[in-house]
């Protein structure tokens, strides 16, 4: 899958269950750079992540993401 | 060595003489200088257990360097070496702390079920601080193995880490991210910190001094002898012993940030005005952050990702299991789990009603508003409260025992030492409330922080002079010791 | 520079700690001197009332046992002297050795009866002792004063060239007297006679060994006392507690500096007119007043008696 289209679903992910329509990913946006994403909304993200793309992260995976676009090269391994 | 005595102070100025002069600027130098000075402090407090801190720090330095040494070529060793790591930290913890409990706890069951004669009793001495240097070392464990730090090769900045004199017995835990850096640089006389770190030093005795061991005769007279009290009594002491704890861990916790402040190094913090949390989830994310901070990112968000298929139910027990750790690490008695257990019911309560609470908060534009957040305020500070009789009592049937006083219904309330902690431990607990207040509301009224280095100065001097008229100097040590 | 300026106004903390330090000394000075003479009854004022403004004839010193036992109308009446009990709660042998010098060095009391528990002399350090002791730390230091801060340490020592510890917690002990404080009958407090001591005799283990500085400070200040002119009379009020300690070392030592001294010493622990006697007493330590006047009638005829 090309990367544009992991980072715009990822997007659209992000705003459904962040509700927030505003959001906007780069490489390296991290949980800091949005109020809503929190550990309690980044289990919540994460889940929905796995359902959209269809995939199944190692929990050493999901903990040693520091932002998004790690998170990105990990789906695109996949 | 506590931190309000005059040892510490001497040994205080001993260590940062030398620091700031003859080693000053020389990175090396001054790392040794400072385990030296640990590992003196520690033993200080007790020499006995000098070996296991040394061989802890030496078995993990060795660790690190090993899984990082494997984690590109052999992932599957490295992943067993960051396991072992934990495992140890967990064991010696375990070892020290719990094991003497649960062999007397399954004897006393034994010798009820009338299988065995006598109990035996299975006495270990625990080491100070263990509850802190070995989350320390866990975290260093793991967060090698996921490639957050490098494993550090400099024995002597790793050792400073392990052993740091202001933060070993009571904390706050500190990330090896943070602070192994810090000790990379040389460190020269910087006189904002120094400044810095001796008003929050300051600031921290005061919290000690005039709030938490003015107080703490209350609480100890109640709760020391419950069957001779009333629930009017107990209330007040469990009021008392609330603001006492907070006093008097925010005051050692104070005093650590400054003294490490004014050796050139910045610390977690480890509180953030948990009076003011409108909710227990809220309060936990104020009180003792080093603690829970470390539990949220170790503990809790791998459970989250185990259980994160379970919906709502994974969430509430990943929470239940984290705050149950939380109340067990204080210790091994039965009340530290019926606390984890009695918070995890707050918590999961707390949990299930969050999108209707922010939804009815939205629809009413209730956020802010004062009527709405101070109910929320005393009902969390009352919750909270409960939750710390819990915690305080000896064992069950001390629990026991004040349940059933409180029962017997209200009466006169007990008086002794309360013109002392009524007067000038009242003056102290306004004072610390007003400055948080302010803090939280952040309004631009500065004293020790001030703009205006009179202002300053004075302020400074102020405090001084009222912690010295008005402290109890003759309190006991700082509760947290114990852990 | 900034190490200078930062010098410098470290030097400028202090000093204003040193000034605030003698506004303390003079502002709690005469808060007490204030209190004092607005209720000179009042029992929260008991220690600084024998220091400072007795003129009485008969004083009494000593603990709990001195506060609630000696009634000084009586002893008025009987001994025709004037009396005033000056003994304070929870304060031991080191008080009392402290509070007689620093009476001593203002004037010369006729009579001092002094109640002291018969193993007084023993090594058990009374934390309370140690608490109650900061009652003279205001007054200027005199040989007992620095015998016995020397005792407690150098940090306490060090501490006290500050007049703002030394008159540490003391603000609210000086209003609450202004405000109402505890009244007594010129230092008496009388156990009420209403509930009686159920609980009956119990047994007690003497305290340990003797206390050099104890021994040294207590014979010091009865030599004193005695070249001054005052006669002291020593007693031990009655106790419900069953023990050994008339076999202990310290109460020899006790018996054996009174016969020495030629001080007059008289030993209630045991007096079968008190020792079962349920109804006299309040607690083990303590008698009601009814017990408190017929032990203040003992204790005049005993003084009658010797001297």
């Amino acid at each position: 899958m090309e990367r544009n289209e992991i980072f715009s679903r990822l997007e659209e992910v992000f705003r459904d269950v962040l509700d927030n329509d505003e959001i906007v990913l780069t490489d390296t946006t991290t949980a800091d750079d949005i109020e809503e994403w929190d550990s309690l909304t980044h289990i919540q993200l994460i889940v929905a992540i796995e359902k959209t793309f269809q995939v199944k992260f190692t929990s050493k995976e999901i903990l040693s993401w520091k932002n998004v676009g790690e998170l990105a090269d990990c789906i695109q391994s996949k | 060595m506590v931190f309000n005595s005059f040892i510490f102070w001497i040994f205080f100025a001993a260590i940062i003489l030398p620091y700031y002069t003859v080693f000053r600027g020389k990175a090396n130098w001054q790392n040794g200088w400072l385990l030296l000075a640990s590992w003196f402090f520690y033993g200080y407090a007790n020499w006995k257990m000098i070996p296991l801190l040394l061989i802890a720090t030496g078995v993990f330095y060795w660790l690190g360097i090993q899984i990082e040494r494997h984690s590109e070529s052999e992932p599957k060793r490295a992943s067993l070496l960051s396991t072992l790591g934990v495992i140890i930290g967990i064991g010696i913890l375990f070892y020290f702390k719990y094991l003497g409990f649960l062999v007397e706890e399954f004897a006393a069951l034994l010798e009820k079920m009338g299988c065995i004669d006598s109990k035996p009793a299975l006495r270990i001495v625990m080491p100070v601080g263990i509850s802190f240097f070995t989350f320390k070392l866990i975290g260093y464990t793991i967060d090698i193995h996921l490639g957050k730090i490098k494993a550090e090769r400099d024995a002597l900045a790793f050792g400073t880490f392990v052993s740091f004199f202001p933060t070993i017995l009571s904390g706050p835990i500190d990330r090896p991210g943070e602070f192994l850096p810090q000790l990379k640089e040389g460190r020269s006389i910087d006189y904002d910190n120094l400044a810095e770190g001796l008003r929050r030093f300051v600031w921290g005795l005061f919290l000690k001094v005039c709030i938490a061991d003015r107080i703490t005769s209350y609480p100890n007279a109640v709760f020391g002898n419950v069957s001779y009290h009333n629930t009017t009594s107990i209330i007040l002491a469990a009021v008392l012993y609330a603001v006492e704890m907070y006093a008097d861990f925010a005051g050692y916790s104070e005093m650590a940030i400054g003294v490490s402040r004014m050796l050139g190094l910045k610390i977690r913090e480890n509180f953030r005005r948990p009076v003011f949390a409108q909710n227990v989830s809220e309060y936990w994310r104020r009180w003792h952050m080093s603690l829970t901070t470390w539990i949220t990112d170790y503990v809790f968000m791998p459970l989250n990702i185990a259980f994160r298929d379970w919906g709502k139910w994974g969430l509430y027990l990943a929470t239940s299991i984290n705050i149950i750790l939380i109340g067990l690490w204080h210790g091994a008695n039965w009340t530290f789990l019926f606390f984890g257990i009695y918070h995890s019911i707050l918590l999961i309560l707390v949990a299930a009603t969050e999108k209707g609470r922010k939804a009815f908060e939205k629809k009413h534009r209730l956020k802010g508003r004062w009527f709405y957040v101070t109910p929320r305020r005393i009902l969390t500070f009352i919750l909270v409260s409960v939750g710390l009789v819990i915690f305080r009592a000896k064992g069950l049937s001390d629990l026991g025992a004040i349940i059933s006083q409180c029962g017997k219904g209200f009466g006169p309330v007990f008086t002794n030492g309360l013109l002392e902690i009524g007067t000038l431990g009242l003056l102290s607990a306004v004072i610390l409330f007003l400055k948080e207040w302010k803090d939280e509301n952040q309004w631009n009224i500065h004293f020790l922080h001030s703009e205006h280095a009179w202002i300053r100065i004075l302020s400074m001097a102020v405090m001084i002079a009222f912690i010295i008229f008005a402290g109890q100097w003759h309190g006991g040590a700082f509760i947290y010791f114990q852990f | 520079m900034k190490g200078l300026r930062f010098l410098i106004r470290c030097l400028i903390v202090v000093a204003i700690v040193v000034i605030l330090d003698q506004v303390c000394h003079f502002a709690m000075d005469t808060i007490r001197k204030k209190a004092l003479l607005a209720k000179p009854d009042n029992y929260e004022m008991t220690s600084y009332y024998g220091v400072e403004m007795a003129t009485e004839d008969l004083l009494v010193l000593g603990p709990s046992t001195a506060t609630h036992h000696y009634i000084p109308s009586v002893l008025q009446d009987s001994l025709h002297m004037s009396a005033r009990n000056v003994g304070k709660d929870g304060a031991f042998l080191y008080c009392q050795i402290c509070q007689l010098s620093l009476i001593l060095e203002r004037y010369v009391p006729k009579l001092v009866i002094w109640d002291l528990s018969d193993d007084c002399l023993s090594h058990n350090l009374d934390w309370g002792d140690f608490l109650e002791i900061r009652d003279f730390w205001p007054y200027p230091l005199n040989d007992f004063s620095k015998a016995i801060l020397k005792e407690i340490g150098p940090a306490e020592q060090a501490a006290l060239h500050s007049w703002l510890y030394r008159y540490n917690s003391k603000l609210p002990e000086y209003l609450f007297a202004f405000v109402s404080g505890r009244n007594s009958f010129r230092g008496y407090v009388p156990l009420p006679a209403d509930a009686q001591y159920a609980a009956g005799i119990g047994t007690a283990k003497a305290a340990e060994n003797l206390h050099p500085l104890k021994v040294e400070l207590f014979e010091k200040v009865l030599s004193y006392a005695r070249d001054k002119g005052c006669q002291v009379v020593l007693v031990t009020s009655p106790r419900l507690a069953d023990d050994d300690v008339q076999q202990s070392e310290q109460y020899r030592k006790l018996c054996e500096i009174t016969e020495r001294l030629g001080i007059p010493y008289f030993n209630y622990h045991k007096d079968p007119r008190f020792f079962g006697n349920l109804s006299l007493f309040r607690d083990a330590d303590h008698l009601n007043e009814n017990g408190a006047a017929l032990f203040t009638h003992s204790v005049i005829q005993d003084i009658r008696r010797e001297i």
